[in-house]
């Protein structure tokens, strides 16, 4: 008999419903299920709370998923409540007289314990599903694609949520089969007690279907890793759907298996069941091997990483009050002066992620006669080929030094000598990590480009001490200064040519190359082309893909993966950048959703600072604050042989101008409050005669004339070093 | 119809519940008798499906046990000793799941119901139901689908004697092409239903024939005798009854050998051959084993 030609099977599954669904717990499991979605957020470390209608569906579901397992231990203890139901109030002694198929009762109740996970599942997925939509629904610059950016969340979400809970009946029903009464619901509790509080090993052991399939780094925040770190760093999203699949296709054949091997006495035990449950067991087993094998990838890497890295040095990270950092021997400086770096034409090519294939021609000044030129790059690069002024250098004139490059010439350089050195190099992006444990820093995948701001990726002359960092405190300040101190006094222009994976539509800072006629920003091979010609801080974050547009005369980059919460998010952002722009002027601002927890130690790039898309503004503001003073302190020019008068006006730009605009910024954009704008700066100190006057000036003219005075002046200061004669308005102001 | 057992053993781990069990049984009503442990209810579940045995042959008008047991149940009508409702359902709704299952017509189910006394409750939920109605409830489901194996488990336990009296009735009216098999501790209630009896004790079939031929295991040992209150009980006889009729006691005994000078042979009852036949009158019978009153 088969369950197509068996004609009451509907009429069983239609009575079981009945059943089940009369009882008041699966509608206080639906219930409970709703509760715990509403306090998620309460419950949650996430600062997403106070945004309205937008939230992060991602990371929502990440504070979700902290409670779901209180939801499975409900489920789960339920559904072994209910599968030992009619042996428990002993209904099957005369049930099973009746001329049915055990298999089909165990089928149909199996069935109709899944409703009441479909209904919990759709008490959490629904609500879940309309908030992603509506956060994507209404972020700004939305257009048609947002439909697929909440599909595709609301996929994962429920895959996620189907999986789990899926599971959780499964667990139920086998530990309903095995133990009666009581003691069903007490293993039930129990295992998920060591799943949820045992070591990791547990959890990932414990986890269904077996062992086997859970990798370590898919539980290590405590199993919910899709998109985690924010901006991906992790690209486990595949493998974390395949992990989640394969779970709910495992807990639907476990539940499938039950209904068949179940535990009724009445019928026979056929060869096809116990056969469909070996297939089941050794398929189990053989999908495990792909998780297995990237445990073991893992675990290679990292073992590679500890042997190529040797021990951490860990950088002496010391914050002023003031703002001022001291990175101490976060990059040390050992042989500054023997070549200075003029000029970079660096062509990074990541069209074959994870693969990538740099060229970075260097030109340098030397100024010290020697023969040997040192270069830091890091050594998880494989150098292909080098040449000096052209000529090919062989490969006995190389040397590895663990991050050290050493170019030996047939010949000493004489001082002043002007050299060009291309270095091609190739690596796995994934390989680009800040210390052997921590996951890549890098990512190149189709869709998604992500090179931090961390030195190391192209070379820099001198030999440098690439600290591994410890992860999220002062990655912003180690930038900072990694960009700063190899090349001193430098200052070479970048010419940076990004070929990145498929599928991005937009790069931070760049902009599309021309390089053929009559194609936009494509190569011969159609391969988008980007460029960027700036300084070093621009070369900072080599990232997309990226949604562009322009709002109130700023352009935004925001990362796709935060347009569901931009609109939120950005409000006080966006009237800071306004207020800011009216000041300084700006040209584009990005934001990204880092996962650092202080963004005081946000990225600081000049095209623009990386936002953190939470809603606290007054660390937002601060962070805004501190990257106008990078951008005097690291941006701007200045001229280290200025004379006197010029020294006297470029200090008092970066000091009491910039210290004006910022309290200016915070006043009119309505956090004045949040910060002192004079913090750091020594407001008791006595004025000398350029800063009475442009106190006075300040006083005397009117708000939009000083802010169009200024801004030239920001904008002259980005340009060039500042001179007396651009300080002309305050003779005008004292007379 | 036929049901046909032979050598049956079946064991609850070291415990042997039927110990070589033969029987064969037509159509009719069969009544099972027996002290508690016996094995009845363990043979009314091999032959309602619900155990597989490994021992002996089992046969339902030809189907094999537990092999064909699907084939069983649809002719199968079965009320176990011990058994729970889906409370939540109403007794309409059950019966109707019953009916469904069984591929038996709707209309048997307000029928039913109204034959054993709960159509007017019929739409209320079975958690309601006191213990009779839910044992009345189980009656019916049994008797769902007119089914050609009617096997009841101690079915009168629980009902009052107008529902006993009713229950007993339903059987009589069913008891044509079909065969019943009756577990009771009443001897009375098979005394009005039962066609034959079946004895089982530790396991085997200790007595098969009629109640007749069981009353006769005590034929020539049962006596009445007057006594006065003041008189010592008998020692070596077995007290069926005693009472109170003009002043004295008025006894009724199961003694091998007259118990006193007045005392009168009388026709024993069924009850008082089951007695005997056990040995729970401190005699014993010779025993009329299945096999060698097979019918």
């Amino acid at each position: 008999m088969t369950l197509r030609n068996s004609p009451g099977f509907r009429t069983i599954v239609a009575y079981e419903a009945k059943r089940t669904w009369r009882s008041f717990l699966p509608f206080s499991i639906i219930a409970a299920s709703i509760i715990l979605y509403l306090l998620a957020p309460a419950l949650s470390t996430g600062d997403y709370g106070e945004l309205g209608f937008q939230s992060p569906s991602l990371s929502r579901h990440g504070d979700l998923v902290q409670v779901v397992p209180l939801l499975g231990v409900l489920l789960g203890a339920y559904s072994a409540w209910e599968t030992q139901r009619d042996r428990r109030t002993q209904t099957e002694e005369i049930m099973l007289g009746w001329p049915v198929q055990a298999w089909q009762w165990s089928l149909a109740r199996s069935i109709t314990l899944a409703s009441v996970t479909a209904a919990v599942f759709l008490s959490l997925a629904i609500p879940s599903a309309i908030h992603t939509a509506i956060s994507y629904a209404t972020a700004v610059g939305s257009n048609g694609s947002w439909v697929a950016y909440a599909v595709k969340d609301a996929g994962t979400i429920s895959v996620d949520l189907m999986a789990s809970l899926l599971g959780s009946q499964a667990i139920g029903e086998i530990a309903g089969y095995i133990f009666s009464g009581i003691s069903a619901i007490v293993l039930v509790i129990l295992y998920r007690l060591a799943v949820l509080v045992g070591p990791g090993i547990i959890m990932g052991t414990m986890q269904w279907p077996y062992p086997l399939l859970v990798s370590p780094d898919l539980i290590a925040s405590n199993y919910w890793v899709p998109y985690s770190e924010a901006f991906g760093l992790v690209p486990h999203e595949e493998l974390f759907l395949t992990h989640r699949l394969f779970w709910l296709a495992g807990s639907l054949c476990a539940i499938a298996a039950l209904s068949v091997l179940g535990c009724y006495r009445r019928d026979a035990r056929g060869k096809l069941p116990i056969l469909a449950f070996g297939a089941i067991v050794l398929l189990a087993i053989g999908s495990a091997i792909p998780f297995i094998r990237h445990e073991n990838r893992i675990v290679e890497a990292q073992q590679n990483a500890l042997a190529a890295f040797g021990q951490p040095v860990k950088p002496k990270l010391v914050v002023g009050e003031d703002g001022h950092v001291d990175t101490g021997n976060a990059s040390s400086f050992e042989d500054a002066g023997r070549a200075l770096p003029l000029g970079y034409k660096i062509v990074a090519d990541f069209s074959s992620p994870p693969n990538a294939r740099i060229s970075a021609t260097v030109t340098l000044k030397s100024e010290a006669s020697v023969s040997e030129l040192d270069f830091t790059l890091r050594r998880v690069f494989k150098v292909d080929g080098v040449e000096l002024n052209g000529h090919p250098i062989p490969a006995d004139n190389l040397r590895r030094e663990g991050d050290i490059l050493v170019i030996v010439s047939d010949r000493a350089f004489t001082i002043g000598e002007v050299i060009t050195v291309t270095i091609t190099y190739s690596g796995k992006v994934e390989d680009w990590r800040l210390d052997p444990y921590e996951r890549p820093v890098a990512i190149a995948r189709r869709g998604m480009l992500v090179v931090p701001a961390t030195w190391g990726w192209y070379p820099v002359p001198g030999r440098h001490e690439l600290t591994w960092e410890i992860p999220l405190t002062s990655l912003v300040y180690r930038h900072l200064e990694d960009r700063a101190r190899p090349f001193g006094d430098a200052e070479p222009l970048f010419d940076v040519t990004l070929i990145p994976p498929q599928g991005i539509s937009a790069v931070a800072g760049f902009v599309p190359r021309n390089e053929s006629v009559g194609s936009t920003g494509t190569n011969a091979r159609g391969e988008a082309v980007w460029m960027l010609n700036g300084r070093r801080q621009q070369v900072s974050l080599l990232g997309g893909n990226w949604a562009a547009y322009r709002q109130e005369g700023i352009e935004y980059l925001v990362p796709v993966q935060c347009l569901d919460t931009w609109e939120s998010c950005s409000k006080s952002f966006r009237e800071l950048v306004k207020t800011a722009t009216e000041w300084i002027g700006l040209d584009s601002a990005i934001v990204v959703p880092y996962s650092f927890a202080d963004p005081q130690f946000i990225d600081a790039g000049l095209f623009g600072p990386i936002y953190y898309g939470g809603s606290d503004w007054t660390v937002l503001y601060r962070a805004m604050v501190r990257w106008i003073w990078n951008i005097h302190r690291f941006g701007l020019r200045r001229d280290q042989n200025a004379g006197n008068a010029d020294a006297a006006y470029q200090y008092l730009f970066s000091s009491h101008v910039v210290d004006y605009v910022i309290s200016q910024i915070a006043r009119q954009s309505g956090v004045e409050e949040a910060v002192d704008p004079s913090e750091g700066y020594d407001d008791e100190a006595p004025l000398n005669e350029l800063e009475q006057r442009f106190r006075e000036w300040t006083r005397k003219t009117p708000v939009q004339e000083q802010k169009q005075v200024l801004r030239r002046l920001f904008a002259a200061a980005r340009q060039r070093p500042l001179l007396a004669e651009d300080f002309q308005f305050l003779q005008r102001g004292v007379k | 119809m036929e049901i046909r057992i032979e050598d049956l053993v079946f064991r609850y781990g070291k415990r042997t519940a039927l110990d070589g069990v033969n029987l064969t049984l037509n159509e009719g009503v069969t009544g099972l008798l027996g002290p508690n442990g016996a094995g009845k209810s363990t043979l009314m579940k091999i032959l309602a499906t619900l155990l597989r045995h490994r021992h002996g042959k089992v046969y339902v008008n030809g189907w094999e046990l537990p092999c064909d047991g699907q084939y069983v149940r649809q002719n199968l009508g079965y009320l176990p000793q011990v058994f729970g409702f889906p409370e939540n359902l109403t007794g309409r709704e059950y019966l109707l799941y019953a009916a469904a299952m069984k591929g038996a017509p709707e209309s048997q189910v307000d029928m039913l119901l109204d034959e054993v006394g709960l159509l007017n409750v019929g739409d209320r939920a079975i958690r309601t139901y006191s213990g009779g109605m839910k044992q009345r409830l189980g009656i019916a489901q049994a008797l769902l689908g007119d089914p050609r194996l009617l096997i009841v488990d101690e079915p009168t336990s629980g009902l009052d004697p107008e529902q006993r009296s009713r229950f007993r009735y339903l059987l009589t009216q069913r008891r044509t092409d079909r065969i019943t098999l009756f577990s009771t501790h009443v001897v009375a209630d098979l005394e009005q239903t039962a066609d034959r009896v079946a004895v089982m004790h530790q396991g085997k079939i200790r007595f098969f024939g009629t109640l007749k031929e069981l009353a006769e295991c005590a034929g020539g040992q049962v006596w009445v005798f007057r006594r006065t209150p003041s008189t010592p009980p008998l020692t070596g006889a077995y007290v069926v009854s005693e009472r109170f009729q003009d002043g004295d006691i008025v006894a009724r005994v199961i003694s091998r050998t007259k118990p006193t000078l007045d005392a009168v042979s009388v026709s024993p009852t069924a009850e008082e051959g089951y007695l005997v036949l056990l040995g729970n009158s401190g005699i014993q019978s010779s025993e009329r084993e299945g096999g060698s009153e097979r019918r």
